[in-house]
């Protein structure tokens, strides 16, 4: 079985210290210019003041920084943390600005979140629906209740 | 945001080191792309009547400039399509090489309104359906079933011409090869296309099935109808120029070569239908 989420974050274990590309050395400056306590501070505050802290391990990609935060009453959050820009292959394409973007990709999160498909019914049939082959279900187009549907769930972040 | 317990679908691949180009096993692979599928068909359920990017103002949403090209939001395809191009050629012009500024192959953005018009796609009005411009294994959460659990980076999500919302996800090695282009030299180039083919083909059915469920489950068939033909559009015309001109992105010289004969291709075979 597979292990997944944070348990494989590697910190910046990605990177190579003295690669010449970088990489390693944006991922450490900005690790290390973060004031972690004050963002302890405001997710706390954000969570009705329940305490929390910071997990040990972070993940690392080539935009976003993420870390865990752990609430004493058991929730988990991630922090997202936009790394500063880079040139050449790792450059991001977008024209829009940074603060503009993050809005827009918080705006994006909001409206899925609470805007659910067309149908309630057919969002969860989709999020459970086994594939059944084309000659399959030309035949059952009739019988949408007899569709075999499995487990799944349906979250996104 | 809270914490969703998953890895990145394409990191666990490669983690996992299984067989060549599937999410698991060949059940779990199946499974993982019709729920892609899915997400696909769900997102073009919703529409609004311009392009551009999801704005939040309190409890209502709207949209704006789009993420990209951070214009917009653009009335028609057209108005698109014209930011479109001029955001990637201004984007070549700064990071490309000269084997890439150079090459006559270069002209493959100046096609791409012509043929689009040629090929009955380039002016459209709404409504516009979602989409994610990004959408792949490298922004889905999943777990160690390869059952998707999460979508993460969303800000390549925008309400989009019909085209874009019907694209395959190319980037997750769904990828159409260019128009009227026969490989019989690079064996693993053949051998890639041999495997990629049946994928297409399969994920383009499972697309056909999210749509057919859509249309068969909502009372109301106006809120469903605009995607009735999203399936088709995913092998058309339209669709290949597209592709083209999302390709030249990549700054890839032997790309653009590609891609420039596959537009003189679809081109003379639009005249030749005339």
């Amino acid at each position: 079985m597979a292990i997944v989420g944070a348990e494989v974050w590697l910190n910046n274990s990605n990177y190579e210290q003295g690669a010449g590309d970088g990489l390693y050395e944006r991922a450490t400056n900005f690790f290390d210019a973060i004031n972690w306590d004050t963002l302890i501070t405001l997710a706390s505050k954000a969570h009705a003041d329940v305490s929390c802290h910071l997990s040990e391990k972070y993940s690392l990609g080539n935009f976003n920084l993420v870390r865990q935060i752990i609430f004493a009453d058991g929730t988990l959050w991630i922090v997202r943390l936009r790394l500063p820009g880079l040139d050449g292959v790792f450059a991001a394409h977008e024209t829009l600005d940074t603060t503009r973007a993050m809005q827009v990709e918080v705006a994006t999160l909001n409206y899925l979140r609470y805007f659910p498909s067309v149908s309630a019914r057919l969002s969860r049939l989709m999020s459970r629906s086994e594939y059944i082959p084309r000659s399959r279900y030309r035949r059952s187009l009739d019988m949408t209740s007899t569709l075999v549907i499995s487990s799944g769930p349906r979250t996104f972040s | 945001m809270s914490y969703i317990h998953g890895t990145v679908a394409r990191k666990l691949r490669t983690t996992e080191q299984g067989r060549a180009g599937l999410f698991g096993t060949v059940s779990q692979d199946r499974r993982f792309r019709q729920q892609m599928a899915n997400i696909q068909v769900q997102l073009a359920l919703h529409t609004f009547d311009r392009i551009g990017s999801i704005y939040q103002d309190g409890d209502s949403f709207t949209i704006g400039p789009e993420v990209e090209t951070g214009l917009g939001p653009f009335d028609n395809s057209a108005q698109y399509w014209k930011a479109l191009v001029r955001h990637l050629l201004k984007e070549a012009e700064a990071e490309a090489g000269p084997e890439v500024c150079e090459s006559p192959s270069f002209k493959v953005p100046y096609m791409f309104a012509d043929l689009m018009q040629l090929c009955g796609g380039y002016v459209a009005s709404g409504p516009f359906s979602l989409v994610n411009r990004d959408f792949g294994a490298h922004n889905l959460l999943v777990n160690d079933e390869y059952e998707i659990v999460g979508l993460i980076d969303v800000d390549g999500v925008l309400a989009a011409p019909k085209e874009m919302v019907a694209r395959f996800p190319d980037l997750t090695g769904l990828q159409r090869e260019t128009p009227g282009h026969v490989e019989t030299e690079n064996p693993w180039a053949m051998e890639r296309i041999r495997k990629t083919a049946p994928q297409l083909d399969e994920y383009q059915n499972m697309v056909d099935y999210a749509v057919t469920q859509a249309l068969a489950e909502e009372s109301n068939w106006r809120k469903v109808w605009h995607i009735r033909d999203m399936a088709s559009l995913m092998t058309s015309d339209t669709g290949s120029v597209l592709q083209g001109l999302t390709s030249f992105a990549f700054h890839q010289k032997f790309v653009n070569d590609r891609w420039m004969d596959g537009y003189e291709y679809l081109r003379r075979k639009k005249q030749n239908q005339k």
